[in-house]
């Protein structure tokens, strides 16, 4: 029988997640808008110019409230860093239908009416006999969102019906919620129109809104839950989940481990579990102002890979009340020849830190994606990227170079006590040669230990059967072998080259980068994976670093790979935990980032005062 | 009794069986570069090997890795056996050449599976470095037209790196043609000091991408000082191999590749030759050069 707590139904993990906010970010929590009165229109409050008669009030000073004064009128029809209202895509699934709530024109209940946007049109008591209005949305913007009116009995679909002169002298209330995130064809800008007749005489007014849009979440931030897979049949995973479950435990991390033996998620047991917690998907983030500050929710961005089956976990599992999902995927037609299915594995997507460089501001980070000409990602993962803005512009280079294609194989962030804050973490071959090389020469018999001892390449199971050979070799062996070394100085070619790139872009000094040792190997026409467990392939929450098992060179106990990596990550304090993962990952091209996934806290900085 | 005509039938049903699994399947690389008379050459030998390791046989032919239940199982979903292939080491010799060039696969293939394959198997002979290989991977190089195929086996002449390899690579490598940039990257990875002038010359005169990789490439091969440690050699690049590469490099194609190459090769002598280039160069040369020279010390210093 399966342990429940394993076992996300659907809005645990949501629910789980607004509790945590709450508790991490006290008043920056998420909460509902506040609903502006029935009873009549909201005279102006301030003491500025004469309101008009006709208008429309948005919350347009962000400050989650429709003041209906003179100074938020006054900010309604354009859209900056400081001002202009916003609207949700609302992609969770409040009344837990398995769809997302966007897909229907229906208000699904308290808390689905709490993702609507509001926009009044201010009542207007002297509207007189025949006084006639529409609300209407601009072309581009009308087939993407949607709009309520709030009637005696409830939220009604709202298709710019005419609304009455009763209604325009009561002010008629509005909800509006995006259908999807801004794309390639909407940048989610969106204006109303508001257009009234009376005796003949138009009056008019119009506000813009944008679409809030899906901010990745920054790995340096709180967390709130970590990830790993789970498969109570497969000996490799039971190793790796227990040492997750283990290390969760010592810090009080809330850890779900995914069932990858679900028939649904694995449907042809002898295949063995798709147990790549990183590749299926991205957690982010998205909301609007509110009273308390932000109304937000996580959202998870499904890999477009359609063939990977786990996948369905995003929807099966993390949709729902307040939590909601997003999947983008092109055709094969659509991406061509050069499209290359493992660059839509999320170990290929992460984000830069907060940082500025040259007068250029990135306060909620910038993504970088391994894609390029040669060897692309699915179109429409790098479209909608584009789309969002707020982390852009996406940082692209050149993973071709290696296997899986994945910039998460040499790079990684850690926290620091610097001016930046953070520090960039970048694999060395060069650095892991001399390590070996300086073990080797400080004692002859050191030539003779063994690094990888007792391990092999492939786990013997299902089809793999009598596959699997010896991993071990001698130090002194391994630095002989003319081929391994010629293939990593090339390696470390590509990690100079790309290394620049960075830098350059970043902004980052060369004290800002630590180096980690381990060697790669050439799988297939030159391209290239982790040789030595990919230590830089981390799983990062709070102060801990959860590291591949590295089975370096051991003598009298210690190993010198994993005492480097604890004092290299220590200086830091950061305290490096190791998991044994060589039988599940390592030797299936992939190291502990890749098997894991986190959800981190709402950041401070919010979206809206990143214009982009 | 049994009359002779049933008789005749069985011996030759019989040597049927002996001689290939299916007679009637396709080698790898195809007839037109398989020929003949390549076949009959390895005929007996793997005729022999069959019969005294047929679990050798069965196991090329049914490797993991190219089972679609395995592989799409894998976090790549496609084909993927030059590990396999390459721990089987020597017992893998002749079942290779005999899918390749002799019998061919048993069953039936994709065309990802037939190429994964054929990669596979003209990389992990090459690996092998035993001269019984030397006539398919001869053939692959001269008559396939896949440039993966050619870059793949024209390594593998470079790993065999016999005198005989290295006068085709050098024919090829200072011949204009298809076959030019896979050649030179297998001249590079000879690791001969006598290849690299070969190698600087060409780059010196490539103007086509593809030839300027080639030769990149070679020469990051022949002057990978890590690779020569390993083996106990002390080598020094010709300083004409530095000049070649950043000349190339300033002339703007190829950048990415040129980066890595001289990064591979670095030594101090680079950054002299790039001093020289960039006290003569302008504008964006200039500044590509620059960064150049920031990839190379940053490099050197680490």
């Amino acid at each position: 029988m399966r342990d429940p707590r394993k076992q996300t139904s659907r809005g645990y993990v949501g629910a789980l997640f607004a509790a945590a906010l709450l508790a991490a970010c006290g008043s920056d929590g998420g909460s509902t808008p506040t609903p502006p009165p029935t009873d009549g229109a909201v005279p102006p409050t301030d003491s500025g110019p004469r309101l008009p008669a006709v208008r429309l009030v948005v919350d347009a000073n962000r400050n989650g409230v429709l003041d209906d004064t003179y100074a938020e009128w006054s900010l309604r029809a354009e859209w900056s860093a400081t001002a202009g209202a916003s609207l949700l895509a609302n992609v969770d699934d409040d009344d837990s239908n398995h769809m997302v709530d966007a897909v229907d024109d229906r208000v699904n209940g308290e808390a689905d009416e709490a993702d609507l946007a509001r926009v009044r049109i201010a009542a207007w008591p002297a509207a007189p006999e025949g006084a006639a209005g529409t609300l209407s949305v601009d072309e581009v913007s009308a087939s993407r969102v949607r709009l309520f009116k709030r009637t005696n009995e409830g939220w009604e679909l709202y298709a710019g019906a005419n609304l009455s002169r009763d209604e325009l002298r009561a002010g008629v209330e509005f909800g509006i919620e995006a259908k999807d995130f801004p794309g390639p064809m909407w940048d989610g800008r969106v204006e109303l129109s508001l257009s009234v007749t009376s005796s003949g005489e138009p009056r008019t007014d119009r506000a813009v809104m944008k679409v809030a849009p899906w901010v990745i979440f920054n790995s340096l931030d709180p967390t709130v839950r970590i990830w790993g897979p789970q498969a109570l049949d497969y000996t490799p995973a039971i190793a790796f989940s227990s040492d997750l479950e283990f290390y969760a435990e010592q810090d009080a991390m809330p850890l779900t481990l995914v069932d990858t033996q679900d028939p649904t998620y694995l449907p042809d047991p002898e295949q063995g579990p798709d147990v790549w917690m990183q590749d299926i998907m991205e957690f982010g983030w998205t909301g609007i102002p509110s009273a308390e500050g932000m109304h937000a929710m996580p959202v998870v961005l499904r890999s477009p890979n359609t063939q990977r089956a786990v996948a369905q976990y995003t929807q099966r599992e993390l949709l729902g009340p307040d939590f909601g999902y997003v999947w983008k995927h092109a055709s094969p037609s659509v991406n061509g020849a050069r499209w290359d299915v493992s660059l839509d594995s999320f170990g290929d997507l992460e984000l830069i830190p907060p940082h500025s460089v040259g007068g250029r501001e990135h306060p909620l980070g910038r993504i970088v994606h391994g894609s390029v000409e040669a060897r692309h990602s699915d179109v429409a993962l790098r479209q909608f990227l584009d789309a969002q803005g707020v982390q852009g512009p996406p940082l692209y280079i050149d993973t071709s170079w290696e296997l899986v294609g994945h910039v998460d194989e040499f790079l990684s962030f850690i926290p620091a006590d610097t001016p930046r804050g953070w520090k960039l973490l970048w694999a060395s071959p060069r650095l892991a040669r001399a390590q070996l090389m300086a073990f080797a020469a400080r004692d002859p018999r050191n030539a003779d230990v063994l690094i990888f001892a007792g391990k092999h390449w492939y786990y013997e199971s299902g089809p793999m059967r009598g596959r699997a050979y010896p991993a071990q070799r001698a130090v002194g062996e391994l630095l002989a072998d003319e081929e391994l070394m010629a293939f990593n100085q090339m390696v470390q070619g590509h990690l100079d080259a790309l290394r620049e790139q960075v830098q350059t872009e970043v902004g980052l000094a060369d004290d800002e980068i630590v180096e980690v040792p381990f060697l790669w190997a050439s799988h297939e026409n030159q391209r290239a994976a982790a040789y030595q467990p990919g230590t830089i392939n981390l799983l990062f929450y709070g102060r801990t670093a959860i590291v591949a098992r590295p089975y370096g060179p051991t003598v009298a106990s210690h190993d010198i790979v994993e005492d480097d990596m604890t004092e290299r990550l220590g200086a830091y304090g950061i305290n490096v935990r190791f998991a044994e993962q060589w039988d599940l990952l390592h030797s299936a091209d992939g190291e502990v980032h890749c098997g894991t996934n986190a959800v981190r806290e709402f950041p401070q900085r919010r979206w809206w005062e990143v214009a982009r | 009794m049994i009359r002779h005509s049933t008789l005749r039938a069985s011996v030759i049903a019989l040597a049927l069986a002996l001689s290939a699994p299916l007679a009637s399947a396709t080698p790898l690389l195809g007839d037109a570069v398989a020929t003949a008379s390549m076949q009959r050459s390895f005929a007996a030998d793997i005729r022999a090997a069959r019969a005294a390791h047929p679990e050798r046989f069965s196991r090329v032919q049914n490797l993991a890795g190219l089972r679609p239940a395995v592989y799409r199982a894998t976090r790549l979903r496609r084909p993927s056996v030059v590990r396999e292939l390459r721990a089987m080491g020597p017992d893998a010799l002749l079942p290779m050449i005999d899918v390749l060039a002799v019998s061919g696969p048993a069953r039936q293939l994709s065309d990802e599976e037939r190429d994964t394959l054929t990669l596979a198997s003209i990389e992990a002979l090459g690996a092998l470095r035993d001269r019984r290989a030397e006539p398919v991977l001869r053939a692959a190089f001269e008559r396939m037209t896949a440039p993966d195929a050619v870059r793949t086996a024209a390594r593998a002449l470079g790993t065999l790196n016999g005198d005989g390899e290295v006068a085709l690579l050098t024919a090829a490598a200072t011949t204009a043609g298809p076959r030019q940039a896979a050649a030179l990257e297998g001249l590079g990875v000879t690791r001969r000091a006598t290849v690299a002038l070969t190698l600087s010359t060409a780059l010196d005169a490539a103007r086509d991408e593809a030839v300027i990789i080639g030769a990149a490439r070679g020469i990051a091969e022949v002057g990978s000082t890590w690779a020569h440690t390993a083996a106990g050699r002390s080598v020094t690049l010709p300083r004409a191999c530095h000049e070649a590469l950043v000349r190339a490099f300033a002339r703007g194609a190829a950048q990415h590749e040129l980066l890595v190459a001289i990064g591979a090769v670095a030594t101090a002598e680079t950054l002299r030759v790039i001093e020289g280039v960039r006290a003569a160069a302008s504008g964006d040369t200039a500044r590509r050069l620059d960064q150049l020279r920031r990839v190379v010390a940053r490099g050197l210093a680490g």
